[in-house]
């Protein structure tokens, strides 16, 4: 069993400003943690360089007038919206980022590797056909579903566990049942949808799944949602491959939200979708790198586990240092274990109706 | 004056170098390192010569003594993968930004250190070359506990990779206490000498010491700078036949192949040094009915008790030393069928190679090497003083210093690797850019290299071996840079030759 890591030193230039949250030392310090840790000597890890996306493959997903756009701003500089300026250049690497989500799904259908992880900046699941939003240009989630479905993939299950609702990613897939879109994200933060209401439409109807989360979630929770929901629904949909958003921002170190994942939590998060994908779709997963913004805190280790977890490396010392562990405290809630069982009953009720794996009476 | 010296298995090698002129001598390992320099030093002033050695001792204490010699290897990895079957994880961790993010527990270390059973001990801890005080601190408290000179520290490796760098610093830890021996009976002759690394480069020894597994390979690289040197030819396969092995290297471009990350006994390390194929015979392999890939003493043509190589080619008409005596008993198409094996094992090597010219060197290169050739389909140059070519090649090395820093704006620091006199640490301007910080490196080498006594042509040429730096934002401030910067004066022959 092999894993892949899909990674370009291009990834490193990427930056909206030096002060922006989405900016390159996410991935420096990242990348020091793993030549520390001799990841890459690791007989089972292959480091994979990314290709760059076509123009045929994002436009499977975006619209030309954007593409066109972005294209064009990005040669003097632009700007999206508030979060999300264009600096000189990066249609490229956004190309390039696509790239490395697609390169990832390629080595896993084609068999070089039993599963792979697109270390890739900058990130996607807020990008919607129409523009960019939230630090996101082109949807890289998007744009490797829709390449796995041409080729042949029926049923992909995407698992978006970012601190943010991947909107951009939701709306793609809104009215496709061969996509079962399912979210956990902190609520109330931006974007403001990924209410449990939202299910899908049309054909997709119940294909979306939202699981709100209150501040201050931590491991026991996230554990208990894909225990209870995330679990059985996928065994129900039995896909044939398993595509996860893995944004790192519900560490509880993250400065821009406010739950609280540990980097071991993550470790045992990856764990789970291996074991589900091992177990439905011969073990193909690939997790794409959405958000994160605890640059130096969080991101070394929890990238660290979710490698970890992949190529099936003990977890037993994936942690933080101790000395980062006061934040912790100050960042679980009492409440949100109560709040987090009260979603996972709503989101049970509305959705039982369309996954019987959900019912209570079985 | 310029004297190189080359410690082989089974010889020592001295090259003296004086206006252009070359001298070579010969001696049997057997006379003691203390007892050559003291016939070298009637012949040359040590005091004033640049001396510089290339030694096969680490590589013999490690093919031969490695499970031996007992190593107890203290972890401080913090968090990330599991360590414990390298070595026993304690309490104590840097994380990547070189801060102390778990201090070390005292007590937990020395009794880890009163409970083992040891020869020597290794000290690794993650990004240790971004912060040592953890390794320095557990130094202080294993001083304590067993010989300083048989304690390694993993920082002094200067490269990232944990893995990579506990590794290796098991095998300083087993080569440290031998080396410093070494070390100290060269140092009654002179406190100013250089050891010849792997890759062709020359440190000074406190250098050295620090992290002796550079000296890995060095013999293999001083024979294909020699051979280099004495043949003028730029591309060319070198063969040297030693006493106990016989190594095989390429050279390009007048130098040889270098290779990283180097496997040890099993262990991936990052040694660096040349590429090169080692056969295990030599002119004091043993045969016993069939050549054996060990030596067990000298050949009868020189005293010895038991025939080698070096006898059988005696038995086919060579006049190798004491010749009669090695034709006791040894039948001549044995010796033929013997020796003639061992010719084809190397011209199946050579015929490997794109390379058109092989270069002989070694005591027995004239006997033996013409012949790989012609099977080979090579030209063939055996060179003047091709005995001693190993020597040569370390007398006309340039002092080529590799230097490992690290900046760090926000507090104004830069760290030299090596922290040797005192200068580890420096003051830094807060606004440097990364070409500034290059350049600020390849200054500081070429100073360090400068003060070491090497020639101003030589240190001209500088890699840039890596480069990384990106920006410390704090508070939605940047604060400052973080530059890890790796540079190393070109390996070649002195241009003050």
């Amino acid at each position: 069993m092999r894993t892949g890591i899909v990674f370009h030193p291009k990834y490193l230039e990427h930056e909206q400003s030096p002060t922006h949250p989405e900016r390159r030392e996410r991935l420096a310090y990242t990348l020091d943690q793993l030549i520390e840790e001799g990841i890459f000597d690791i007989d089972r890890i292959m480091m994979i360089q990314p290709r760059k996306a076509s123009l045929d493959e994002i436009l499977e997903v975006h619209e030309p007038e954007y593409i066109e756009f972005l294209k064009k701003e990005s040669e003097k500089g632009g700007i999206i919206d508030y979060d999300t300026n264009i600096p000189v250049g990066v249609f490229e690497t956004a190309m390039l980022s696509a790239g490395g989500a697609l390169k990832a799904a390629e080595i896993v259908a084609d068999g070089l590797v039993r599963n792979a992880f697109a270390m890739i900046r900058p990130p996607g699941h807020h990008a919607k056909p129409y523009t960019g939003a939230g630090f996101c240009y082109l949807n890289n989630m998007a744009i490797m579903v829709k390449f796995l479905q041409k080729k042949g993939f029926e049923r992909v299950l995407i698992l978006d566990w970012d601190a943010h609702h991947g909107d951009g990613t939701q709306e793609i897939f809104y009215e496709d049942d061969s996509v079962l879109f399912i979210s956990t994200h902190q609520m109330p933060l931006y974007p403001g949808t990924g209410y449990p209401d939202e299910t899908g439409k049309g054909k997709g109807e119940g294909y979306t799944i939202n699981i709100p989360l209150p501040p201050g979630t931590s491991d026991e929770e996230y554990l208990l949602v894909f225990d209870s929901i995330i679990e059985p629904v996928a065994k129900e949909f039995d896909p044939d491959f398993i595509a996860v958003s893995a944004g790192q921002d519900n560490h509880f170190t993250d400065p821009i939200t406010d739950l609280a994942l540990t980097a071991r939590g993550y470790g045992e998060l990856m764990k789970r979708a291996v074991n589900l994908a091992e177990k439905l779709c011969n073990g193909r997963i690939v997790a794409i790198l959405e958000g994160g913004y605890s640059v130096e805190h969080a991101l070394p280790y929890t990238n660290l586990a979710i490698i970890s977890a992949l190529a099936d490396l003990d977890l037993d010392f994936i942690r933080e240092p101790e000395s980062y562990l006061s934040q912790l405290r100050w960042r679980k809630r009492s409440y949100a274990a109560e709040k987090v069982r009260d979603n996972i009953r709503e989101v049970k009720s509305l959705h039982s109706r369309y996954w019987r794996s959900l019912r209570t009476d079985g | 004056m310029i004297v190189g010296i080359d410690v082989g298995g089974t010889n020592t090698d001295i090259a003296y170098l004086e206006d252009g002129v070359l001298k070579t001598m010969k001696y049997p390992n057997e006379y003691g390192i203390v007892r050559i320099l003291e016939k070298v030093s009637r012949e040359v002033n040590l005091e004033d010569s640049r001396l510089i050695i290339s030694t096969s001792l680490p590589i013999n204490l490690i093919s031969s003594r490695f499970d031996k010699i007992k190593t107890l290897t203290l972890l401080f990895p913090g968090p990330g993968l599991n360590y414990k079957e390298h070595g026993v994880v304690l309490k104590g961790c840097v994380n990547h930004r070189g801060e102390i993010v778990e201090d070390v527990d005292e007590n937990e270390i020395e009794s880890f250190l009163r409970g083992y059973d040891y020869d020597c001990i290794a000290i690794a801890g993650k990004f240790s070359v971004r912060n040592p005080y953890i390794e320095h601190k557990v130094f202080e408290i294993a001083k304590k506990f067993a010989d300083p000179h048989a304690i390694a520290l993993s920082h002094h490796i200067g490269k990232l990779n944990f893995m990579l760098r506990l590794n290796t610093t098991v095998i300083n830890s087993k080569i440290s206490r031998e080396v410093w021996m070494l070390t100290e009976s060269i140092r009654k002759f002179t406190d100013k000498f250089f050891y010849y690394k792997g890759d062709g480069g020359i440190i000074p020894w406190r250098i050295a010491m620090r992290n002796p597994s550079e000296l890995y390979n060095s013999s293999p690289s001083s024979v294909a700078y020699g051979a280099y040197y004495l043949t003028g030819e730029k591309n060319a396969i070198v063969i040297d036949i030693g006493g106990t092995t016989t190594d095989i290297t390429l050279i390009k471009d007048g130098k040889p192949m270098v290779v990283e990350d180097v496997s040890v006994c099993g262990l991936k390390t990052h040694i660096r040094c040349v590429n090169c194929i080692s056969i295990p015979y030599g002119g004091d392999s043993l045969f016993d009915g069939e050549l054996k890939p060990f030596r067990l003493g000298k050949p009868l043509a020189f005293g010895g008790e038991h025939p080698t190589l070096t006898d059988l080619l005696n038995v086919l008409g060579e006049k190798i030393g004491n010749y009669r005596a090695s034709k006791d008993g040894i039948e001549r198409d044995v010796a033929e069928r013997e020796v003639d094996r061992y010719i084809e094992i190397l011209a199946e090597k050579v015929k490997g190679f794109q390379v058109n010219t092989v270069i002989g060197t070694g005591y027995l290169a004239s006997y033996i090497i013409p012949e790989v050739a012609r099977r080979a389909g090579k030209r063939c140059i055996i060179p003047e003083n091709h005995q001693s070519a190993n020597a040569v090649g370390v007398a006309v090395s340039r002092i080529s210093l590799t230097l490992y820093a690290r900046f760090d704006t926000e507090k104004g620091l830069a760290i030299f690797n090596g922290e040797i006199e005192g200068e580890q640490y420096e003051r830094l301007d807060k606004n440097l850019d990364d070409e500034e910080i290059v350049e600020m490196c390849i200054e500081k080498v070429r100073d360090i290299a400068m003060s070491y006594g090497a020639d101003e042509e030589d240190v001209k040429e500088v890699d840039l071996v890596y480069f990384n730096s990106y920006s410390v934002v704090k508070g939605g401030i940047v604060r400052g840079k973080i530059a890890d910067v790796i540079v190393q004066i070109k390996p070649g022959l002195s241009g003050a030759l």
